[in-house]
Formats: C-alpha cells, sequence, structure tokens
C-alpha cells in the first residue's frame, strides 16, 4: 500500500488547471510537494485530452473486460486512479502511467513547445487524478486557454497550508517492476513503420478486438496484418489495447510504430506506438500478450545477475567493481541531470572511459532501480526517479532470489558441453543455443524460448560459472539479419 | 443469570438467534468473553462444507458478535463465509443488538471495518450485514467502490422490505459515485434502478445536473453493451436542454470518437438539436464533421452529411470553413460514404472559393481509382498521370532460413522437452530427431542420463523413440509392428514410421551416423550433396539406410537439380541407390500428382491414403496436418490435395479451423499452383473465424510473388463457390479487402469471380457489391485490363441500388 499526501486535490476552476503533488525527488533534493512549472499549455484541448487517456489507461484492467477495471481487486474508492508519476526537466513534462494488468504502458510527453511558462524546479512525483478532475478535464475545448500549474500554485500555499488530501493506493510488486522494466524493453525499439493522421483513422477502423496476436508491417502508405513475424514486423497482440489512443486521433499528426528486431516466425513481442500530437507526444507500449504484464518481462535479469548480491544496487557492469562501479554511475546521473534532459551514451563513454556497452549495461540497471525512463522518439535514457520507496524498488527479483539460492548451495557444476543445474530432486541441462543464448531443459524454457527473459536455473549458472556465460549483454532474441528501418522514416529521426 | 460452555451449546443446538441474544444480553460483559472460547470451538465442529443452510449457523454468527473481546476478532467472525452464507439478512437486527450491550466493542468500528473490507466481488455476502450495522451504529455511509455497488444493487433498485429506499439518508452521498464506480450502472440497471433515479429527478430530490454528468461519465468512460444501454435511454429520457447541452457541449464532442456507435449516436443527435437551436459555433461542427465523417457507420456518417449540406444551404458564409471538413470525408474507407461526401462537396463548391478548391484538391491527392477521377473531374483538371505509387509490401519472395543443428545433448534435451509438450513444427522435430541420432553414435550413455528424467510409459512415436534411445527395454507386446497400419492420413504417416523406424534401429544397434531425410533448411528441403555422400558413404560400409528415412529425403529433393546431381546419383548400386536415381528418371518437372515410386506407393497404402480424402472432418492428431507442407516441400498441389478436406470445416460456422494455420507454410512450398490450392485458400478466405481469415491472407501474399499464380482460377473457385452458398462471400470479400500490396492478385481474383456471380439467378449473395467495389479500387494495379463479362448489363440497369451503383464505378474504373 503506497500513501500519497497532497496538498488538496487536483482541480480545473475558470480555466485553470492544478496539478497537486505528492513526494518524489527533485533537483534539490526530496521534496513533499514539489512545484515544477506554471505557466500556460498552448494546445490545451489535446494536453486534457492525454491526461484523460492517460487516467483511463490506469484504471483499466485489459485481462478481463477489456474495459475499465470493475475494481475486483483491493482497496476502496478512488483505487481506480493510481496517479501518473511526472517528470519534469525544465523543458518538458512527461506523465507516465501504466495500466491495471501491467501490460499497457503510456506516456504523455509535453515538449517544449507545448508549455509557455515558468519552470520552478526539476525532478519526478507523483500526480493527483480524480473523478472530479477528470469530468473537467473531458470539458475542454480547443478554445480555452488553460493555465496549468504542476505542483502547488502560490494560492494554494497561502490558503490551504497543511491541508492534506490522502491517498492509499495499493503499489503491487507486479506494477512497480513493470514501471522498473519498460525502459529495458523500449531501448531495444527501433522505429518501424509511420503513418499520416488519414491511414492511422483508418487502421484504427479495422482494429479487432480479441486477444489474438497479429501483426503489421507497412504495405504502402499504410498497415498490413499477418499472422507470423517478419522481419520488419511489429506485434500488435489483443489489439483492444490501442483503445485508449482512439479519443486522441482526432489531433494526431501521425502515429508511429516502434519495435524490437524480429526473426521470421518468432515468438510474441512487445510494441511500442506513438502518436505525434503537434507539441505533445503521446506514448504506449503492449506487453506481447494480455495477460502478461511488463514485470514478467525479465530483461533486465542478464544485467542484475552481474550486481553483488543483496545491493540491489548497480551492479559491476561487464565485471568494474566498487570504485568504478561508482564511477559509472555518477557519471550516469550527472550525464543526465547536468542540464542535459536526455543523456548521451556516447559522451558518458568517452567522459568515463568506458565502453559505450557498459554504459548501456549500466543504464539497464539504473532503470530496473526505477531511476531511468527511455524515450524511443529521440532514442535516449532520461533521468526519472520513480518517487516510491527505494527499498522496495531494490528488491531482488523472484527469478534471481531463485537463482542465488541454487548457487549458494553448489547445484551447479559443468558436465561436457552443458552445465548441470541440480534442482530438489530435478537435474536441468543449461546449454548455449545456436543463437547464442543461455538455454534450458526447463519447462519455462520449453514454453517461453527465453521470450520472457532467463529461468533461473540458466542465471544460477550466469552466478556459478560466469566464463560459462561469456555474453554480459543480453542477446536479441533473433537469428535473421537486421531489417534497417523504412526509408521515410530516416530522415525524421 | 449465568451461562456456561455446555449450557451455551444447548441453547445454540436448540434456539434460533433472537433467543441467543436475550440469553446473552442478560449476561455481563466479562461472562460473555468467557464464552469466547465455546463459540470458536462449536464453530471448528459444525460440518465443514454444508451445501445446505445450517440450522445452527445465525445464532452462532450472533454468538460471535457477543462473546469475542475484539473489534478485529468480531469483524473477522463476521466476515466469515461459511457462516454468511446460511444466514440471511434479518439476523443483522440481533448482531446489532449483542453489540450494542456494554463493554462490547464497539458497534459503530464493527461495523465501518466490516464495510471497508467488502469487496466488489463479494458484495453479496459481505455488504448486506455491513449495511445494516452501520445502520444501527447510526454511522453514515461508508464509500467504497464494493459499498456503491452494493447500495445500488440492494437499496437503489429495491422495491420492497429489507432494504426500504424511502427515507435513504445514502441518496446524496452515493449519487455521485454511482456513475463513476465501475460495475456500479450494471448493477443499478438489472434490478431496475434507473427508472427509480428518474422518478427522483422529475420528483425533485435528485438534480438533473448530476445525473446527466453522471451519464455523460459512464458513455465516456464506457460499459458493456446491456448497462450501456440503460445509461443512454436515461439520458435519453432526461432530454437535455440546449442550454444543458451548451454546458457539456465539449464533452459530447469527445463522446463522437466512443467505440460504441449508440453513444456517438446520442452525442450526435444531442449536438445537433444545440445547433437546431442555433447555439452551435460553427467551428465545433466542423470539429464534428471531421471525426464523425471518416466513421465506419453509414448512418452516422450520412446524418452527419445530411446536416453539414443543411447549415452549408442554410449559411452560405460558413462555406470556406465547412467544404474543407467535408472533403476530408473523401478520406473514409468506405468508397460509397466518400462518393456521397463527393456529392455534397460538388454541390457548394462553386460558392466555398479557393478555400474550397484548395481543400478538395489536396483531399482528391491522396485519392485512388475512380473516387480520384470523379474529384478531379470536379475541379476540372487532369488526373496526373505520374503518380508516385508508394512500393507494396514484400515483394521478394520467402527466402527459407537454415536449419542449425543442436549444439550440445542440453539444447537436444531442452528441443525435446518441447516436442513432448506438444509443439509441432518441422525444424524443431527434425532437430530433435538428428540430435538424438549423433548423439546416440557419440555419448550413448550421457544421453541416456541426460534423457532419463523424459522416459514415460507412454504410447506414442516420440515416447517410444526416447526410451529406444535410452536403451531401455520394451517388453515384446510394446513393440510396434511393421505390419501395423496407422488409422492417420498418409502425410502423417511419413513421420510416424520414421520414429518407428529410428526406434527399432536404436534397439538393433543399427542406428546410421545421420539421417537422410534432415533437412538442409527450416522448409524442409534437404542438401542433394549431403544426401549423396550419405548414400555413397552407406554404400561403402554396406549398410541399408532405412526404408521411411530414405522415402522422406526423396521427397524433399528439391525441384531445381543440378544435371551434374542425377549423373553422380546415377552411379549408385545399393538398392536405395537405385531407389534415387528411379525417383530421379521418373520426377516430371511440374508434377502436381506424386510421381511412381515404390516405396511411396507402399507407404500410402499402409496408410490408408485413399480414405484421408474421402473424410472432410479433422481426425485425431489432426495438428499433425501442420507438418504436411514439410513432408513435401516442393509438392504444393499434393500437400493441398491432402489438406483441402482438413481447410473445408473452417468454413462452418463454430467450427474449430485450427488446420487454416497451415496456410501460409503451404502457400510457400515449392511446385506449380493448382486448382487444390485455389480451392484451401478460398476455403480459408471465407473462414468463420477472422483470424483464420488472417492465415488465408498470408497464404495468399506468399503466393502472389510466384510467377504462376493463377488469379483468374482462384477466383472462378471464389465465384462458384459463393454462388452455389457453399462459402459466405462477405467473409471473403473482408479477407481481400485486409490484403493490401497485393492488389494486381486482388483484382484478378475479383475479377475471376464476379462473372458467375453477376450472372446467377436471383437471389445474389450479399456483399456482391462491395466485391464490385474492392475490384474498381484494385482495377488500377491489374496487368491485364479485361473486361468482366456480365458487368455491363448491370451497369447499365436503369435503377440506383448499391449494386448498379458500383457495377458503374468498375465499369468506369475498366474503361480508364
Amino acid at each position: 500500500m503506497h500513501t500519497s499526501g497532497y496538498r488538496a486535490a487536483s482541480a480545473l476552476v475558470n480555466r485553470k488547471l492544478v496539478l497537486q503533488t505528492a513526494g518524489g525527488r527533485t533537483a534539490r533534493g526530496p521534496s513533499a510537494h514539489p512545484r515544477f512549472f506554471t505557466g500556460f499549455a498552448t494546445a490545451p484541448a489535446a494536453a486534457a485530452a492525454g491526461l484523460v487517456a492517460l487516467a483511463d489507461l490506469a484504471r483499466t484492467d485489459f485481462r478481463r473486460t477489456g474495459r475499465t477495471a470493475d475494481g475486483r481487486g483491493k482497496g476502496g474508492m478512488g483505487s481506480a486512479y493510481r496517479d501518473p508519476v511526472v517528470t519534469g526537466d525544465g523543458e518538458r513534462l512527461r506523465f507516465e502511467s501504466l495500466s491495471g494488468c501491467c501490460g499497457v504502458y503510456t506516456r504523455l510527453d509535453v515538449l517544449a513547445p507545448g508549455l509557455d511558462g515558468e519552470w520552478f524546479d526539476e525532478g519526478t512525483t507523483n500526480v493527483d487524478i480524480n473523478p472530479a478532475l477528470y469530468t473537467a478535464l473531458t470539458r475542454v475545448g480547443a478554445g480555452d486557454p488553460l493555465r496549468l500549474s504542476v505542483g502547488p500554485d502560490d494560492l494554494t500555499v497561502a490558503t490551504l497550508d497543511g491541508a492534506l488530501v490522502e491517498k492509499r493506493v495499493p503499489l503491487p510488486e507486479r506494477w512497480l517492476r513493470g514501471l522498473a522494466e519498460v525502459p529495458a524493453v523500449a531501448a531495444e525499439f527501433e522505429p518501424r513503420a509511420q503513418l499520416g493522421a488519414a491511414e492511422a483513422r483508418a487502421f484504427f477502423q479495422r482494429l479487432q478486438a480479441g486477444p489474438a496476436v497479429r501483426w503489421v508491417l507497412p504495405a504502402g502508405r499504410s498497415l498490413r496484418a499477418s499472422t507470423a513475424a517478419v522481419p520488419g514486423a511489429v506485434c500488435l497482440p489483443a489489439a483492444h489495447r490501442l483503445a485508449p489512443l482512439r479519443p486522441l486521433l482526432r489531433f494526431a499528426r501521425s502515429l508511429r510504430l516502434y519495435g524490437p528486431q524480429v526473426a521470421a516466425g518468432g515468438p510474441a513481442a512487445c510494441s511500442g506506438w506513438e502518436l505525434d500530437l503537434g507539441s505533445m507526444r503521446f506514448w504506449l507500449m503492449l506487453s506481447p500478450a494480455n495477460d502478461r504484464g511488463f514485470s514478467g518481462e525479465g530483461r533486465l535479469l542478464d544485467d542484475l545477475v552481474l550486481a553483488p548480491p543483496g545491493t540491489g544496487e548497480t551492479p559491476d557492469a561487464g565485471g568494474a567493481r566498487g570504485a568504478d562501479r561508482a564511477l559509472i554511475d555518477a557519471g550516469l546521473i550527472a550525464g543526465l541531470s547536468a542540464g542535459a534532459s536526455v543523456l548521451d551514451i556516447e559522451a558518458v563513454a568517452a567522459r568515463g572511459g568506458i565502453s559505450p556497452d557498459r554504459v548501456r549495461s549500466a543504464l539497464a540497471v539504473l532503470a530496473g532501480s526505477g531511476r531511468v525512463g527511455y524515450d524511443c522518439a529521440e532514442a535516449a535514457y532520461f533521468h526519472r526517479e520513480l518517487p516510491y520507496a527505494p527499498e522496495r524498488l531494490a528488491a531482488l527479483h523472484p527469478r534471481l532470489a531463485g537463482a542465488r539460492t541454487l548457487a549458494g548451495a553448489d547445484a551447479v557444476r559443468r558436465v561436457g558441453e552443458d552445465v548441470e543445474v541440480l534442482s530438489g530432486e530435478r537435474r536441468y541441462l543449461v546449454h548455449r543455443t545456436s543463437d547464442g543464448r543461455l538455454g534450458c531443459t526447463c519447462r519455462w524454457w520449453a514454453d517461453h524460448q527465453g521470450g520472457r527473459g532467463p529461468c533461473k536455473h540458466a542465471l544460477a549458472v550466469s552466478i556459478s560459472e560466469p566464463s560459462f556465460a561469456v555474453s554480459p549483454l543480453p542477446a536479441l532474441p533473433c537469428s535473421s539479419p537486421a531489417v534497417p528501418a523504412p526509408a521515410i522514416l530516416e530522415e525524421t529521426r | 443469570m449465568s451461562l456456561d460452555g455446555d449450557g451455551l451449546r444447548a441453547l445454540l443446538s436448540t434456539a434460533g438467534p433472537g433467543a441467543v441474544a436475550d440469553v446473552l444480553l442478560e449476561l455481563d460483559e466479562p461472562a460473555r468473553r468467557a464464552l469466547a472460547d465455546t463459540v470458536r470451538a462449536y464453530r471448528d465442529e459444525l460440518d465443514p462444507g454444508p451445501v445446505r443452510p445450517h440450522p445452527h449457523v445465525p445464532a452462532l454468527l450472533v454468538a460471535g458478535a457477543g462473546c469475542l473481546p475484539t473489534v478485529a476478532g468480531v469483524v473477522v467472525w463476521l466476515r466469515r463465509r461459511e457462516l454468511l452464507r446460511s444466514a440471511d439478512p434479518s439476523v443483522a437486527v440481533h448482531v446489532a443488538r449483542v453489540l450494542a450491550a456494554p463493554g462490547r466493542p464497539a458497534i459503530a468500528s464493527v461495523a465501518r471495518q466490516l464495510a471497508e473490507r467488502v469487496r466488489p466481488g463479494s458484495v453479496d455476502l459481505h455488504w448486506p450485514l455491513a449495511y445494516a450495522l452501520l445502520g444501527a451504529a447510526g454511522v453514515g455511509p461508508v464509500v467504497t467502490d464494493a459499498m456503491v455497488r452494493g447500495w445500488a444493487r440492494y437499496v437503489l433498485s429495491s422495491r420492497s422490505e429489507p432494504y426500504v429506499f424511502s427515507s435513504d439518508t445514502w441518496l446524496p452521498v452515493m449519487l455521485p459515485h454511482l456513475f463513476e464506480v465501475d460495475g456500479a450502472v450494471a448493477d443499478t440497471t438489472y434490478w431496475g434502478g434507473m427508472a427509480r433515479l428518474l422518478e427522483l429527478c422529475r420528483q425533485g430530490r435528485v438534480s438533473r445536473e448530476a445525473l446527466l454528468t453522471g451519464c455523460l461519465y459512464r458513455m465516456r468512460a464506457g460499459d458493456r453493451r446491456a448497462p450501456m444501454r440503460d445509461v443512454l435511454s436515461l439520458h435519453a429520457d432526461l432530454g437535455p436542454t440546449p442550454d444543458e447541452v451548451a454546458a457539456h457541449r465539449q464533452e459530447y464532442l469527445g463522446l463522437l470518437v466512443s467505440e460504441q456507435t449508440a453513444v456517438a449516436e446520442a452525442a450526435q443527435l444531442a449536438l445537433r438539436a444545440l445547433d437546431d437551436a442555433g447555439r452551435l459555433p460553427v467551428s465545433v461542427l466542423a470539429e464534428a464533421g471531421e471525426v464523425v465523417l471518416l466513421r465506419p457507420e453509414k448512418k452516422l456518417v450520412r446524418t452527419q452529411l445530411r446536416w453539414l449540406d443543411a447549415v452549408a444551404r442554410r449559411d452560405p458564409a460558413h462555406l470556406p470553413v465547412l467544404v474543407p471538413v467535408l472533403a476530408g470525408g473523401l478520406g473514409n474507407a468506405a468508397v460509397d460514404l466518400a462518393e456521397q461526401a463527393l456529392t455534397v462537396v460538388a454541390r457548394h463548391l462553386s460558392a466555398a472559393g479557393t478555400a474550397g478548391r484548395d481543400a478538395l484538391r489536396a483531399a482528391a491527392a491522396e485519392l485512388t481509382g475512380d473516387l480520384a477521377r470523379q474529384a478531379h473531374a470536379l475541379l476540372g483538371e487532369a488526373l496526373p498521370t505520374a503518380r508516385a505509387v508508394v512500393a507494396p509490401g514484400p515483394a521478394s519472395p520467402y527466402v527459407a532460413l537454415p536449419l542449425q543443428p543442436t549444439a550440445s545433448v542440453g539444447e537436444l534435451v531442452g528441443e525435446l522437452r518441447r516436442v513432448l509438450r506438444g509443439t509441432v513444427e518441422v525444424p524443431l522435430l527434425e532437430r530433435v530427431l538428428d540430435g538424438l541420432v549423433r548423439g546416440f553414435r557419440a555419448d550413448r550413455h550421457g544421453l541416456a542420463a541426460a534423457l532419463a528424467p523424459y522416459i514415460s510409459p507412454w504410447t506414442g512415436g516420440w515416447y517410444g523413440l526416447v526410451r529406444a534411445a535410452s536403451g531401455v527395454d520394451e517388453p515384446p507386446s510394446r513393440l510396434p509392428s511393421y505390419d501395423y497400419v496407422p488409422k492417420e492420413p498418409a502425410l502423417s504417416a511419413v513421420l510416424t514410421r520414421r520414429l518407428v523406424e529410428l526406434a527399432d534401429q536404436f534397439r538393433a544397434g543399427t542406428a546410421p551416423p545421420e539421417l537422410l531425410a534432415t533437412p538442409a533448411t527450416t522448409d524442409g528441403h534437404v542438401d542433394p550433396d549431403r544426401m549423396l555422400r550419405l548414400l555413397a558413404a552407406a554404400e561403402r560400409d554396406g549398410r541399408q539406410p532405412g526404408d521411411a528415412d530414405l522415402t522422406q529425403a526423396l521427397l524433399r529433393l528439391p525441384r531445381d537439380l543440378d544435371p551434374a546431381f542425377t549423373a553422380r546419383a546415377a552411379s549408385l548400386t545399393s538398392p536405395a541407390g537405385r531407389r534415387l536415381h528411379h525417383w530421379l528418371d521418373t520426377t516430371p518437372d511440374a508434377c502436381t500428382a506424386l510421381p511412381e515410386e515404390p516405396g511411396l506407393a507402399d507407404l500410402l497404402a499402409r496408410a490408408g491414403s485413399t480414405q484421408s480424402l474421402d473424410d472432410a472432418g479433422p481426425r485425431s492428431g489432426g495438428r499433425l496436418a501442420l507438418l504436411w507442407p514439410g513432408v513435401l516441400p516442393s509438392h504444393r498441389e499434393v500437400v493441398a490435395t491432402y489438406l483441402r478436406p482438413h481447410v473445408l470445416p473452417s468454413i462452418e460456422p463454430d467450427r474449430n479451423g485450427d488446420l487454416c494455420r497451415v496456410l501460409p507454410t503451404l502457400a510457400r512450398c515449392g511446385g506449380p499452383f493448382g486448382a487444390d490450392m485455389a480451392v484451401c485458400l478460398v476455403y480459408g478466405l471465407a473462414a468463420s473465424r477472422s483470424a483464420d481469415r488472417l492465415y488465408a491472407v498470408d497464404a495468399l501474399v506468399a503466393l502472389a510473388v510466384n510467377d504462376d499464380f493463377d488469379g483468374d482460377l482462384t477466383g472462378r473457385v471464389l465465384g462458384d463457390l459463393a454462388s452455389r452458398r457453399v462459402i459466405v462471400l462477405r467473409r471473403a470479400v473482408d479477407a481481400l479487402t485486409e490484403a493490401s500490396g497485393v492488389d494486381a492478385a486482388v483484382w484478378d481474383i475479383t475479377a475471376g469471380a464476379l462473372p458467375a456471380l453477376l450472372g446467377m439467378p436471383l437471389p445474389r449473395p450479399a456483399g456482391v457489391p462491395d466485391l464490385l467495389a474492392l475490384a474498381a479500387g484494385t482495377a488500377a494495379a491489374g496487368t491485364t485490363r479485361r473486361a468482366v463479362p456480365g458487368l455491363a448489363e448491370v451497369a447499365g440497369r436503369r435503377d440506383r441500388s448499391r449494386l448498379v451503383v458500383e457495377a458503374r464505378r468498375l465499369s468506369r474504373a475498366v474503361a480508364v
């Protein structure tokens, strides 16, 4: 259970939107009610629609009706509105949210041209969204000027000092871990297709509901659906989960699709959908199936396994230890927060004198502890420290915990070309597959083929037999040559 | 008065809840608390799972509330499922009575905690008691999702005891949440509470504004169909006034994009009424038009067009705003709707000035086909000839990947595990067979140790093979006999025979060093040179390759063989070598039937091949048909002949068309295109489930790349089956519409299908106009712009039915 204390409820009165904040860190350190920005939103209708879509998504559980969650879970009133996380970097505001089923992630990026006003601080915090505000946001029209404050404005400070609105929302571990996993998944994405506004609308009219996994690939100016993966295709699992984008289509200039590199006939993958709203971007990410949350994707495990047990902190990526590790960390965070709003991996690598691969690996671990996010449109990480208790974020992944137990119990030994792992009465053979990853003879591997990260036996081998697990970076689940992004995307990138 | 444990036991087994409450109220608090252990023990002794109401339970529930010492203990007691499900709501009175006794845990705390812990999934179980105790304690309403839903279900909708609505103090607290809590509307409407809300509104006890806000919230948030229908009818019954609609204008505008058609219709109706009252700014009308004109629903679009047309006539000053909106409607995916938008544009174009013409020109640039021609004709401009054609999707033929052998025993066992868990894929099965043979030869004992966990007593080819490779002795009765006639289709029998043969070879110690049939690529083709090398080695060592292995290897030879290979094959002298060059001699280049081959004929005869062709339903193990294209990777038409009866069921309603999954793989096989492939493709395109149709679309895209794809033949099959109503035409048209990027193939199919459908006696199946529209949209891509027999006759008819309109459009497109 997570409790956020707001100074007042967020409200939209007289075309003045005050988003109240609670907790988190700013550039000046921890703050109870950070204040980031006060000024005007230059595209009020789109901004309001974006926030409404974000709120819709936060209370939707796509595993059930496909519509809004009917609150079968825990919690009382208001549990449906799990508050978005907002990051201000002195230039843009990013609102992030994860669906109730943890399988759909959205982010509304209000870019510099979308904001006209004064910045007070930088950092990350929660913002309050409540039913009254939701209703008010649906009334914002295109012509109405909208004054926006993130954080208590002067008036609230003066009149409502000390008055607190407490919100208690359940914050399940899978939700937190899902939010941390998202940047690692997104970092593997490449732009795959782009649709104009009209084609995007037509595409959404044709979408069919249901849990089926489809693939879409560029065909002329539009997209063609396919049943199997082909290189260059973007996975569309359980298409009804794109519904939150529908109300935003009327503001959209283009729809861009992102996805990881896939092999022909490969398993379902994550995908990213980005609506360009002019001065804003709305980003939506789908997990590979209706009933799969991002928390189980296991993208970070290969990097986390290198961390010393118990710290949950940044590991010695690629073998760096102690002071070296701290250097990488410090370099990254400095690179992120010192003026630059996004991180340039090459620059950090050059400054720290380490390889870009190690920087990437360290970044994945920072993402795992909720300290960075990833922006596909700029192909860059950004600094964002989740405003939740750090010890909860650092808690060990269950699979990693199991692997450490196995490694500690001396259950791993070399047998010929494979490594044997004894787990209880069972015996598993961890091996190197033809595409260079670590495979296993366990049921998890038989069912998922590494599509959801390594199994605990493979992780135990990475810990006990590091020489067998030579590749510190997760290999792409792909055996076919890379498909270059369509030329149309190159010029806009 | 005093009561000991035995006395309480006696009381609980005979008296009702009221009597128990009376007795407990006469005791003092220490005496009651002293009985707590007895009460708990009594519950533990009760039959743990009575399905019928247990007669002692209501009294026991009261006794717990009257004796347990703490608030937490009482709350846990009063939430016990096994107690509550045997008690009816009337017991609450007595629970409240005992809790009100001096010294008892505070009833207000108990009530509040009970209420906070009700979950939406257990409203029926926990809500009644929580509600009753809140009332008895005089505590105000507790607002949680579940409490709102319980109130909606029991109180708001109640018509009788025990929940009387009339003097309800909860109404003002609950009403704002009624529409916000997901599921609460369903609870209300199911029990008829919406009518009561309307009644309360007429009496003035509920404000119109509250109800209207609630309706709009729910319309925005969406709901299941039935509750949404009731929300919409409440909204209609409220009859929002122009003032009210004006206040909520922006929300109505947002509802126009709703996924639910009825919601968008209600919003359109409200905004139109506002316009009729003269209070809708034209900018808002334009925004509404932009959204609605691209929707797929005909009714919504036509209404919007009429509305825009009416405003344009009423106030020509708005034309510079409205004509661009109308021109945006040309982008509608349905050609007939786009054409209607063009008609309205044409009506106002001259008065709209340059802004209107510019908008139309911009919209026309995005169009193709007949609509583009009409739009340019309206502008009085020539159709731009050199249009940049965007390259269609996959233009390159399919290239199979090389098959990677397993690199270690661990990898082999990992892959075997997938096979045993039911994965049916040619590359997977072949990697496992190859790995077993090589592993057995390299380190028999190491392999046996690794396979040990997967030895099971089950029958079935794979389990038997694992036992044989591990060196497990089989009792003779378990050994499959060569005389065994598998009751399975011939092409599945090829694999079955290979598994049995290999198991025998493992047991006899005659397993070959490598299998002949192991493919070089994932689509199943063998490498001819490797095959030759293995045959020569076997000949040299005096070994005979397995019959089934050799048969499968021959079936997997690629079509385009090097003449040098044929020459070298002729030098082999062993029986296996002679079979190879006999096969090479008798295989015609473009065969669509299998060649004469003794081993194969034997195999097919054993497997009862003819039987499978006559039987329409998928048989047991039908999933194995997914492997058939890998059995004959260069003979697509032969595989299609065998698959045809298995794909057929997918066109029937509610049938599991699992085998449509095989169509893309089948399409990528080599060999000439033939009639059976066309039939399989059409069955798939007309499958009853949309997911199955998509497989057929993939197959079509894969086939269309080949030069010998016969779209006309496929079209004739489609036309014939549709006109005889074997398949549902509309489904096939939907599927063909999905197949973007292969317009030329789609044009050939539509043009091939139309003559039969246009020439048939009436009534025609639904979907012919859509097929005409599809043909018109793709005609430009057709390499052969041929006349469609029967088209001119339909296009020349004098009515204005959709069939004729679309026929005219197509004849214009063909004539260009």
